[in-house]
């Protein structure tokens, strides 16, 4: 029999790789639409580390 | 002005090849990989282009001229290393090297919104990632063979027919 905290974590890691299939199997519109999200996200992050290059701007475009 | 959204921009790659402008493009790169697989971050769209066969003087360079040229006169500025469309960096990128070629001219036919967008085959993406590896390009790699999109017998025979050398863990 498994060890309960191998099976515990064999699940964890099951479960997360799951949740990247059904993410990676996302109608396109929603995946551009995360895509422009993340980009808003990210950018004044990136720009208060003076690390933006100038073409590193979120899209300002609809998905 | 009505709002611009990907799929206008998408909509001008794909008249630039009906107008000739280019024989044939591929998505390629992190936008490529997002139809395949979970989304990542990415600021540009990068595509890989064939030029219409032309003779050329002994001696020239092919440039990506004609690209710029089109763009330019529908108003789409170059900065730098990019050409904004509607607000999008877009990088075209030579498609003659071997690899590249062999990707747009398999490029896999998606539907965006009723506009057809040739996007390089999952397969080839994930060696595109081992010809510059860097941390990110490896992870966007992964992200590829691990989404299920990735025949990995296909992956194997085209690693070995353009000389890369697959990590253990991609191979079939």
């Amino acid at each position: 029999m498994p060890d309960p905290r191998t099976a515990e974590r064999n699940r964890t890691l099951a479960a997360k790789f799951d949740w990247h299939r059904e993410q990676a199997r996302l109608p396109l519109r929603e995946k551009f639409r995360i895509l422009l999200e993340l980009q808003r996200q990210d950018a004044p992050i990136l720009a208060a580390r003076g690390a933006l290059e100038p073409w590193q701007r979120p899209w300002r475009i609809e998905p | 002005m009505e709002p611009r959204s990907l799929q206008d921009v998408f909509r001008i790659l794909d008249e630039m090849q009906s107008e000739a402008v280019v024989e044939r493009f591929a998505v390629v790169g992190a936008v490529a990989t997002l139809f395949y697989a979970e989304t990542i971050r990415t600021y540009d769209l990068d595509v890989a282009v064939l030029l219409p066969a032309e003779p050329s003087p002994a001696g020239t360079i092919l440039t990506l001229r004609p690209v710029y040229d089109w763009l330019r006169e529908r108003g789409f500025r170059p900065e730098r290393e990019h050409v904004r469309i509607h607000d999008v960096p877009v990088q075209f990128l030579s498609g003659d090297p071997p690899l590249w070629r062999d990707a747009v001219e398999s490029a896999r036919e998606f539907d965006y919104e009723g506009v057809k967008v040739p996007v390089a085959p999952p397969e080839h993406l994930v060696l595109m990632t081992l010809e510059a590896p860097s941390p990110r390009r490896r992870e966007r790699g992964a992200l590829l063979v691990e989404s299920g999109a990735v025949d990995r017998l296909q992956l194997g025979r085209l690693a070995a027919r353009f000389g890369f050398s697959l990590p253990e863990a991609w191979r079939a």
